[in-house]
C-alpha cells in the first residue's frame, strides 16, 4: 500500500509537472482570476453574502471550463505519446495511475480555482463602504463564514469536474475526438443535465415533488443547491435558499467523482 | 514544484476554511444595546421628540439588529418598532430581526405627569432589556406627546405595579400587536380628500364674512380708517372706496374691512406692520396693501408669549416680524382679493384657526436673502388657496400649522415655495411653482403629510421631503436639477411626473422604507442618484426605453432595471448600453441583486419596471390634476 502510495505520487508529480508546464493553463488561470475579481469587482461595497451570490453562476459555468480543461487531456497525452503503453509494462494498477493523474492535476486545479476566490474575498475587506462614524455598527448576519464555506463547496465541485474530464480522458483514442469529447462533456456539465430534468419534468417523467433529490443527480444543481443550502442559505432570506437534499446531493457528487475515476481506472490499460 | 507540498498545502487551507462548517454564520453576530443617540433613529415627529426632550419626559424606545443591515435602527415609541417588524417591506429590505432591546423602566422610578406624560426619578436607570424578556404595559393612562404609550419593564412585579397605579394590562411581546394598518398611500389619500373637505367648508363659511351689513364708509360717514375702526359696530362691514389709506393700525374687532379693489390702497409708512387684526371673524378683502416695514423677524411687545416652549425662538422671532397683516388670535378670518407688495413677510397668522386666505398676491423682494414669507402660518390651521406669489423667501412658511391646507396657487422666483417646519396632516395640492431653490419642501421630520398633484419646473429641487407617513402623489417636476428629494420614511411616492431634470429622484434617508411605484422619471440626465446606505429595491415605476422586454404583456418588463447601476444608468445616453446589458456577464452579475439589499452597496433597483407610462393620457405638456383629488 506504501509503494502504491508512494506510485501514486511520482505519478502525480508527473502529471503536474506536465500541467503546470502548460502556456495554455497560464492562460487559463488568468483568464478565470480577471473574470472572478471583475465580479468581484463589479459586487464591491457589499458584504460577504453579496459577493457569495454574484459569484456563484459565474463559478457555476467557469469551474466546469477549467476542470475540464485542465484534465481533459491528461490521460489522453499519456496514450497519444505512447508513455501509456510503456507505463503499462510496468507492475502499475490502472487504479494508482488514475490516482495519481487526478492528484496531479488537481493539484494545479486547485491552485487555479481557488487562490483569485480568495483574493476576491479581499475585495469585501477592501472596498468595504466607509462607516458613518457617528452611528453605531454590528455585525448582522454576513460573514466570511458563508464565503469560505462556498469556496470549499467550490473546491470540491472543482474535483467532481476534474474527475468526470479524466474519465472521459481515459476514454478518448484522438486528440480531435478528445477535444470534441471534453467540449461535449462540459457542455452537458453546465446545461444538459440541467436541461435533462427540465425536459423529465415537461415530460412528466420526473414528478416535481421528487425534485430536490433528484436535481441532486446533476452535478452542477447539486452544487448550486448546496451552497444555498449550506453557505448562503444560512443567512439569507428564505427566498435563495434550499431546494436540494444536502445528503443526496453529496452522495451525488462523491459517485459522480468516484464513478468517472473508477471508469478511467478499468480502461485506461485496456 | 513538489506536488506533495502543493497538496499538502491545499490541503491545509482547505481544511481550515472547511472549519466554517464548523461554527453557525449566525452565533457571529452579537448584538449588544448601544446608546441611543448611535442609532439611526425613526418613529414620532420632530416636534413630538422636541416637546418630551424640553419637558424631560420619557419615550419608550426599542432597538433593533436587523441581520442585513449593518446600522442599528432604533426606534422612538414601542409601536413604532411593532409597525415596523410588522410590514414584509421591512424584512425584505433589512433581513429578520436578530435582536430587539427595548427601554426598561423598572428601577427608574417612572411616574405619570397630570397629563399622563411618563417622567422618571432616576435617568440613568432607565436600561435597555431584551424584547422577548420584558413585560410591557398597554392601554395605561401613560402617554407620550406623540400619543398613547407602551411602557416596557424587565419583570412581570414592576409592570404590574405600573399597570395597578395607571391601568392597563401586562403583556409579552408576542402578544403585542402592531395597530397601524393599510398602506400609508390609502391612509393619505383618506387624509387627501377629508383635509381637502374641510377645506372646501370652511372656505365657503368666510364668505358669510363679505355679506355684513356696511356700518361705516371711509370719506363718508367716517373720516380715516382708523376712526372707522373705533366706531364700528361688531359683525359689520367698514367700505373703503377707491383711494389712499394710511394705517398702521390694530383691529381687536370682528369686522369686514372691504375695499373697491386695486385702486383701494392701504399705505403704511414703512416701519412695521401695516394692519394688525386681534379680532376674531375678522375678514379683509379687494383692496391693496403697501408701505411694509422692512424687518422680517422682530420680537414681541408681550412676554408672556416667551413661555419656554420647545419652539420659543421660532415664535417669537420669526412671527414677529413686519407683516402687511398680521393676524394674531383671530380665528375664522378671511384675507381674500388682497395684493400685496412687501419688503419683509406679506401675511403672519399667529394662533388663528380656520383662516382663510384666498385670491391674493404678494410681490416679495427681488433677490429673497431680502425679503421674508408670503404668507406665514404658525400654530394656525388655515386654508392657502388660488393666490399668487412673487419673489420674497418663502411663499409659504408654515410652524407648527398641523392641518393646514395649501392649494391651487401660483409660485414664482422665491427660495422655497411651500416651506413646511413641524408641521404635520397638511395638504399641499395643485400648485405650481417656478423658479425656486426647492419648490416644495418638508423638514424637521412630520408625518402624514401629502403633496398632490403640484407641478415645479426650473428649480433647484422639485420636491423634497422629510419625515414618515407621508405621501407624494400625482405631481409633475420638469426641468429641475433634482426632481425630487426622497428624504422622507414610509412614504409613498405614486403616479408621479418626473420628466426633464438633471438628476429624476435623489435618495436620502439611509433606513430606506418608502414605497415608490407608478411614476414616470423619463428624459432625464440621469435617472436617479444615491445617498449613503443600502440598496432601495421600488416597484413598478416607467423609467423611459430599457433594457428587457414585457413577453407575457402584463406591462411589466421582466428584467429588472437599475436606474444607478453602472449599465443601465448609461442607457439613457447611449443605445449601446442596452446591448451591453444583453451580454451574459452583466445577466450574471445582476442575478441576485434584488437579494439581501440590506448588505449591499448604495443602489436602486426597480424589480418590476413598467413597459408603459403610468400617467395615462398625461403627458409633460398637460398634465392637470382635479381639484383636490388624488388623480389620476
Amino acid at each position: 500500500m506504501r509503494r502504491g502510495a508512494r506510485i501514486a505520487l511520482i505519478i502525480a508529480q508527473r502529471a503536474f509537472d506536465s500541467v503546470t508546464r502548460s502556456r495554455a493553463l497560464l492562460a487559463l488561470a488568468t483568464g478565470y482570476t480577471f473574470a472572478i475579481l471583475g465580479f468581484a469587482w463589479a459586487s464591491r461595497g457589499g458584504g460577504y453574502l453579496a459577493l457569495s451570490m454574484n459569484l456563484l453562476t459565474p463559478l457555476e459555468v467557469l469551474v466546469p471550463l477549467v476542470a475540464v480543461a485542465v484534465g481533459y487531456r491528461s490521460i489522453l497525452d499519456d496514450r497519444l505519446r505512447g508513455e501509456l503503453d510503456v507505463l503499462g509494462s510496468y507492475p502499475l494498477a490502472g487504479r494508482t495511475y488514475v490516482l495519481g493523474t487526478f492528484l496531479g492535476r488537481a493539484a494545479a486545479l486547485l491552485v487555479v480555482v481557488v487562490v483569485p476566490l480568495v483574493i476576491a474575498m479581499g475585495t469585501v475587506l477592501l472596498f468595504r463602504i466607509e462607516r458613518i462614524s457617528v452611528l453605531a455598527t454590528h455585525a448582522t448576519a454576513d460573514s466570511p463564514i458563508v464565503y469560505l464555506r462556498m469556496v470549499v463547496l467550490t473546491a470540491a465541485f472543482a474535483l467532481v469536474a476534474l474527475a468526470i474530464a479524466i474519465g472521459i480522458s481515459a476514454l478518448s483514442a484522438s486528440s480531435r475526438g478528445g477535444l470534441a469529447v471534453a467540449v461535449v462533456t462540459a457542455l452537458a456539465l453546465v446545461i444538459g443535465l440541467d436541461l435533462g430534468v427540465v425536459a423529465g419534468l415537461a415530460a412528466d417523467v420526473v414528478p416535481a415533488d421528487v425534485l430536490d433529490v433528484l436535481l441532486a443527480a446533476s452535478p452542477l444543481s447539486a452544487y448550486r443547491g448546496l451552497v444555498f443550502e449550506l453557505a448562503v442559505g444560512s443567512v439569507a432570506p428564505r427566498a435563495v435558499s434550499g431546494g436540494i437534499d444536502p445528503v443526496a446531493a453529496c452522495g451525488s457528487l462523491t459517485l459522480w467523482a468516484v464513478g468517472s475515476l473508477s471508469i478511467a481506472a478499468d480502461t485506461v490499460f485496456r | 514544484m513538489r506536488v506533495n507540498v502543493v497538496l499538502a498545502g491545499l490541503a491545509v487551507v482547505l481544511a481550515s476554511a472547511s472549519l466554517a462548517f464548523a461554527v453557525s454564520p449566525a452565533d457571529t453576530a452579537t448584538a449588544q444595546p448601544v446608546a441611543f443617540s448611535d442609532t439611526l433613529t425613526t418613529g414620532m415627529t420632530g416636534v413630538d421628540i422636541r416637546q418630551a426632550d424640553v419637558g424631560g419626559y420619557e419615550i419608550p424606545r426599542a432597538e433593533v439588529f436587523y441581520s442585513q443591515y449593518q446600522y442599528i435602527v432604533g426606534y422612538y415609541g414601542i409601536e413604532a418598532a411593532l409597525g415596523a417588524l410588522d410590514r414584509d417591506a421591512t424584512t425584505q429590505q433589512f433581513g429578520h430581526p436578530l435582536a430587539i432591546y427595548v427601554t426598561d423602566f423598572a428601577d427608574a422610578g417612572v411616574d405619570l405627569t397630570d397629563d399622563g406624560l411618563l417622567t422618571v426619578t432616576s435617568d440613568p436607570e432607565v436600561d435597555w432589556v431584551e424584547a422577548g424578556e420584558a413585560f410591557f404595559v398597554v392601554d395605561s393612562a401613560a402617554r407620550t406627546p406623540g400619543g398613547p404609550a407602551i411602557v416596557p419593564f424587565d419583570d412581570r412585579a414592576s409592570a404590574a405595579r405600573f399597570a395597578d397605579r395607571y391601568g392597563g394590562t401586562v403583556r409579552r411581546w408576542d402578544e403585542l400587536d402592531a395597530r397601524e394598518t393599510g398602506s400609508t398611500g390609502e391612509r393619505v389619500r383618506t387624509q387627501v380628500e377629508q383635509r381637502g373637505a374641510w377645506a372646501d367648508r370652511a372656505v365657503k363659511k368666510r364668505e358669510d364674512l363679505l355679506d355684513r351689513p356696511v356700518s361705516a364708509t371711509v370719506g363718508e360717514n367716517v373720516s380715516t380708517l382708523a376712526a372707522a375702526v373705533r366706531t364700528a359696530e361688531e359683525n359689520s362691514t367698514i367700505r373703503l372706496p377707491p383711494g389712499t389709506y394710511h394705517a398702521n393700525l390694530t383691529s381687536e374687532k370682528s369686522v369686514t374691512i372691504r375695499g373697491a379693489g386695486d385702486r383701494t390702497r392701504l399705505v403704511g409708512d414703512g416701519t412695521g406692520t401695516v394692519l394688525t387684526l386681534r379680532g376674531e371673524r375678522t375678514a379683509l378683502s379687494n383692496l391693496s396693501i403697501a408701505g411694509v416695514g422692512t424687518n422680517n423677524t422682530g420680537e414681541p411687545s408681550n412676554a408672556s408669549v416667551a413661555n419656554g416652549s420647545w419652539d420659543e425662538t421660532v415664535r417669537t422671532v420669526y412671527g414677529y416680524g413686519d407683516a402687511a397683516v398680521v393676524l394674531d388670535g383671530a380665528k375664522r378670518s378671511l384675507l381674500s382679493d388682497v395684493t400685496i407688495e412687501t419688503p419683509a413677510s406679506g401675511a403672519i397668522v399667529r394662533e388663528s384657526d380656520g383662516t382663510v386666505i384666498r385670491d391674493a398676491e404678494v410681490d416679495g423682494t427681488d433677490t429673497w436673502q431680502d425679503g421674508f414669507m408670503g404668507v406665514l402660518a404658525m400654530n394656525s390651521r388655515i386654508v392657502i388657496q388660488n393666490s399668487t406669489f412673487t419673489g420674497g423667501r418663502d411663499a409659504v412658511y408654515t410652524h407648527d400649522a398641523d392641518g393646514l391646507v395649501v392649494r391651487n396657487n401660483r409660485m414664482r422666483g422665491m427660495r422655497f415655495g411651500v416651506h413646511e417646519m413641524f408641521t404635520s396632516r397638511t395638504v399641499v395640492a395643485n400648485n405650481t411653482v417656478a423658479g425656486t431653490n426647492i419648490g416644495i419642501v418638508v423638514m424637521t421630520r412630520p408625518k402624514s403629510n401629502a403633496v398632490v398633484g403640484n407641478r415645479v419646473s426650473d428649480s433647484g429641487v422639485g420636491i423634497s421631503m422629510s419625515g414618515s407617513s407621508s405621501a407624494v402623489l400625482g405631481n409633475v417636476v420638469t426641468g429641475n436639477r433634482y426632481g425630487m428629494d426622497l428624504g422622507s420614511q414610509r412614504s409613498t411616492y405614486e403616479h408621479n411626473l418626473v420628466y426633464g431634470n438633471d438628476v429624476g429622484l435623489r435618495t436620502g434617508t439611509i433606513v430606506p422604507t418608502n414605497e415608490v411605484t407608478d411614476n414616470d422619471i423619463i428624459e432625464n440626465d440621469r435617472y436617479v442618484t444615491t445617498g449613503r446606505g443600502p440598496v432601495r429595491v421600488w416597484s413598478g415605476n416607467y423609467w423611459g426605453a430599457i433594457p428587457g422586454r414585457d413577453r407575457d404583456g402584463d406591462g411589466t418588463i421582466e428584467r429588472s432595471f437599475r436606474p444607478t447601476g453602472i449599465v443601465d444608468s448609461a442607457v439613457s445616453r447611449s443605445a449601446g448600453a442596452a446591448t451591453l446589458a444583453r451580454s451574459p456577464a452583466v445577466v450574471m452579475l445582476r442575478q441576485f441583486e434584488t437579494a439581501v439589499p440590506g448588505l449591499r452597496a448604495a443602489d436602486v433597483i426597480d424589480d418590476r419596471p413598467r413597459a408603459e407610462s403610468a400617467q395615462s393620457g398625461l403627458s409633460p405638456s398637460n398634465a392637470t390634476v382635479g381639484d383636490g383629488g388624488v388623480s389620476p
